[in-house]
């Protein structure tokens, strides 16, 4: 199921963002502070975490008019989700280590 | 004076997501109208507009996650008028102006020492080039097109 994300910067601050309390529950705006992600550039990356399952959502249980304010839609990892961000985000820092290439050394003219 | 507890969203950001939102599928709209509507609230007024900026920059790329076709005709036309590739690219050279088919690794097609020449040849190759274009424009307005030889 990993090799269907493509595992992008942002997706990956995403990904530990939500794995630093894997139970937690996060709207929007607190995923993309927790990732340090400017606006607008985690809904894409939720949506396509929801598409996989790895992540879920629901509707913030509160009374509007109590609060002041709308429901907000809060995220967290499944159980499942949770593995397999594990696995890909090592894979992606294994990838990344494998791939460095040294600098090469200047030849003596 | 004291912060009001909760802000309430402005209008200039509640008009932005609201622009924003139109980009989205329409199955998903209501959801993510709700959603970032909600996020502005609590914010301060300069971070409700750059949050709903930034959700209209990144609206297209959400209308790709959630990946799947748009139902509405008018979207459709704004999709395939922007995202649509070109498949010539006008270059300046030395000698002037060259156009170049970027599918056919570059083959040189067009050269002129005018500019504007260059610019027509390249719009109408370009137009020429896309396929079913104008079915998305019949689509759009709701007619089919089909009747137009005169």
């Amino acid at each position: 199921m990993a090799d269907q994300l493509r595992m992008t910067l942002p997706t990956q601050f995403v990904l530990r963002a939500l794995l630093a309390d894997p139970q937690a529950e996060l709207y929007g705006v607190e995923v993309g502070e927790a990732a340090g992600l400017p606006s607008g550039t985690v809904h894409p990356v939720l949506a396509r975490l929801e598409g996989l399952r790895w992540v879920q959502s629901r509707w913030e249980d509160i009374d509007p008019k109590v609060e002041a304010r709308p429901p907000r839609r809060y995220y967290r990892l499944t159980a499942a989700g949770a593995q397999y961000a594990r696995t890909a985000l090592a894979e992606a820092y294994q990838s990344k280590r494998r791939v460095r290439i040294p600098r090469p050394v200047p030849e003596p003219s | 004076m004291a912060e009001p507890a909760m802000r309430a969203a402005g209008f200039l950001p509640r008009h932005i997501v609201r622009v924003a939102i139109r980009v989205v599928p329409v199955a998903s709209r209501g959801r993510y109208r709700q959603e970032f509507l909600a996020e502005l609230h609590g914010l301060r007024r300069a971070r409700q507009l750059r949050h709903a900026v930034g959700v209209l920059s990144r609206s297209w790329a959400l209308r790709a996650a959630l990946n799947t076709p748009s139902e509405a005709g008018d979207m459709e036309l704004v999709y395939s008028r922007l995202r649509r590739p070109k498949r010539y690219s006008m270059q300046r050279t030395a000698g002037g102006y060259e156009i170049r088919d970027a599918e056919a690794a570059g083959t040189k097609v067009f050269s002129s020492t005018s500019r504007r020449a260059a610019r027509d040849m390249l719009r109408a190759l370009n137009a020429r080039s896309r396929p079913h274009a104008d079915d998305s424009w019949g689509r759009a307005y709701g007619g089919g097109g089909a009747g137009g030889a005169g």
